[in-house]
């Protein structure tokens, strides 16, 4: 069976800058893989790429086999959900408005007898029902990301990317985030997500790209992209990579370069 | 009804529910907000039938409501057995009436145009004007004035100003255009520079002229009604009713509203919708401006006024603001022409006098309380 999500030999040019560069990997089915890699490394250039904001310099992008540049902005969006890094608008829709536009693109198909069921259980899922009647402006960053999450669960794609949705969330919230992500991925829905926050990848993703520089320096197994030397390298910075206690799973600490005086 | 309404939100406002939550219960239900509005379009319909009746009834010659009626009610076959003197008759059908179509289509045209281009553009400053569509209406017909030829007789004008106002819009949209895309700022700044040049070289043209060119020039730039007779109106209202068009795009324009990313990955292209709208509104507002010249704020403050109401859905905005609009403009003519009889104010002075006050107070209040605007 071919993968769900199948990226060929990606870049990408801005004039002479080649800000991606022969990037390739897959996502399967029922997945979480993380985007990690320090500022302008090309994590977002990736995404927006995946998500047909940006046609490629050259290479494909293929979604269940079929190149996202054969299929009109409809077909796409049946397939693909995105959530982009934050929704600014200032137009006074309410919480429950916002996530039932995820339902647009299932109009006159048979799928748009869920609409209210959708709806409903992706306002369940991200516990903003209670702010369903509040208007979007009037939300905190916090709680806009997790409508604008439901919003993108409600579409119902086999696919959803992931524009560091954890960044505007404290603690509670980003636990409650990567859990609700463990709940889809295990419906065999596949998720893509650009992360920031090394630790996050290494407790939640299954499988980490790891981009410098525009190409792909490593993809595969959390433990096996996360290593010390590596991360160093691209990172330009001393890091330690030691092992959670408790999970297992590998922790990445950047080094102090200076010591003060006490230490 | 309003007074409920007033009650409510304060009692919200006190509660630190976000104000007009409960409004909108009371309104929609839980159910889509397309058939539940029903309330708002019932008051609007009202309100334009009363408009409608008072301008046709109030001016040097009173004519009350039930003969208005009448004489309408005639004129599609149906007697109610009052008898409605010939003058009277005369007054409303053949004067007032073209007056009250005119307004009716204008004041739809602008309200409409002016929902769909903040929705596209999403900003709440967007209003038909700035695309360059009133200021190059003004330009072509003041352009006709002054050089004084008239190729096509009575609709030498009308034309040169529709031209006018078509031939800005696609200077404006082609500069602000680049790799076949748009950039919202790029357009605005684009159409606020045109209209400077536009407003400069009407200056110019208001310095050369001579005195009946100088009072024809201020009919343009502040806006009148009174040129209104059933031939000009005519055009006018079919390219109104071609403007409903815009509605099947209500919900494309909800998705823009939300960013313009988000609506493409649900589907839609912002830049089609885009380019809908631009056509769109220049061929509305373009034959509005042709034979009432720049109307200012309906555009602008309709959409805004209606959204405190009714909420952002555009389903139900697009033809709240069209009826909006309408009724604004019914009232705006009714005082133009009769406050300083037997003068007639330009229409511009009362939409601005009236409008940029009460808009200041909306503007002021809802930013207290909402911590939003629209």
């Amino acid at each position: 069976m071919t993968a769900l999500l199948a990226v060929d030999g990606v870049s990408f040019e801005v004039g002479q800058a080649r800000l991606l560069d022969d990037a390739s990997f897959e996502a399967e089915r029922g997945e979480l893989l993380a985007v990690v890699g320090p500022n302008g490394a090309g994590k977002s250039t990736l995404l927006r790429i995946v998500a047909g904001e940006l046609a490629p310099t050259s290479g494909s992008v293929r979604i269940e086999g079929r190149p996202i540049a054969d299929m009109r902005a409809m077909e796409q969006a049946r397939l693909r959900a995105v959530l982009p890094q934050q929704t600014p608008t200032t137009f006074r829709f309410t919480a429950r408005e916002v996530v039932s536009f995820a339902r647009v693109p299932w109009l006159r198909t048979p799928e748009s007898g869920d609409d209210e069921a959708a709806v409903e259980e992706a306002m369940r899922l991200t516990g903003v029902e209670s702010m369903a009647t509040r208007t979007f402006p009037t939300l905190s960053g916090g709680e806009q990301t997790l409508v604008s999450l439901a919003r993108v669960l409600a579409q119902r794609t086999p696919l959803v990317l992931l524009d560091e949705p954890t960044s505007a969330l404290d603690l509670r919230h980003q636990a409650l985030v990567m859990d609700l992500l463990h709940d889809i991925t295990a419906r065999g829905i596949s998720v893509v997500a650009v992360l920031h926050d090394l630790n996050l990848a290494a407790t939640h993703a299954a499988r980490v790209l790891l981009l410098h520089g525009g190409r792909v320096a490593a993809f595969g197994p959390a433990r096996e992209v996360l290593e010390a030397s590596l991360l160093s390298e691209v990172f330009e910075h001393p890091v330690r990579v030691i092992e959670d206690p408790v999970e297992g799973n590998p922790l990445v600490l950047p080094e102090r370069r200076v010591r003060t005086l006490a230490g | 009804m309003i007074r409920r309404q007033t009650a409510e939100r304060a009692r919200d406002v006190r509660r630190g529910v976000p104000r007009g939550a409960w409004w909108r219960l009371w309104q929609r239900g839980e159910g889509s907000s397309a058939s539940s509005a029903a309330p708002a379009f019932a008051l609007l319909t009202v309100l334009l039938v009363v408009a409608v009746l008072l301008n046709a009834g109030i001016g040097a010659v009173r004519v009350p409501p039930a003969e208005v009626a009448t004489v309408l009610l005639n004129r599609v076959g149906i007697s109610t057995g009052i008898e409605v003197d010939v003058l009277r008759e005369q007054v409303v059908w053949g004067i007032r009436m073209p007056r009250i179509v005119l307004a009716i289509c204008v004041g739809a045209g602008l309200g409409m145009a002016g929902a769909s281009l903040q929705a596209i553009f999403r900003n709440p400053l967007a209003e038909p004007g700035l695309i360059g569509v009133s200021s190059g209406g003004a330009l072509g017909a003041i352009v006709l004035i002054i050089t004084g030829v008239a190729p096509l007789g009575w609709l030498s004008l009308p034309l040169a100003a529709f031209a006018g106002a078509l031939l800005l819009t696609l200077v404006v949209y082609g500069l602000a255009r680049s790799d076949g895309r748009t950039q919202v700022v790029t357009l605005i700044l684009t159409g606020v520079a045109m209209n400077s040049i536009a407003g400069g070289l009407i200056g110019l043209a208001g310095f050369l002229a001579d005195d009946a060119e100088l009072r024809s020039i201020v009919f343009w730039t502040l806006g009148s009604l009174a040129g209104a007779t059933w031939r000009v109106v005519l055009p006018v209202a079919l390219m109104t009713v071609f403007g409903l068009v815009l509605l099947p795009h209500a919900r494309a324009m909800n998705l823009i509203v939300l960013g313009e990313r988000e609506a493409f990955h649900l589907g839609v292209s912002t830049e089609r919708v885009r380019v809908l709208v631009i056509v769109v509104s220049t061929l509305v507002v373009g034959a509005g401006v042709a034979v009432a010249g720049i109307v200012v704020f309906v555009g602008l403050v309709v959409p805004h006024l209606l959204r405190i109401v009714i909420g952002p859905d555009h389903r139900v905005l697009l033809p709240a603001s069209a009826l909006g609009g309408a009724i604004l403009l019914l009232g705006a003519d009714l005082v133009a022409r009769t406050i300083v009889v037997p003068a007639e104010l330009p229409l511009g002075v009362v939409t601005a006098l009236i409008g940029g006050p009460y808009f200041l107070f909306l503007l002021r209040r809802t930013t207290r309380e909402q911590g939003g605007w629209m």
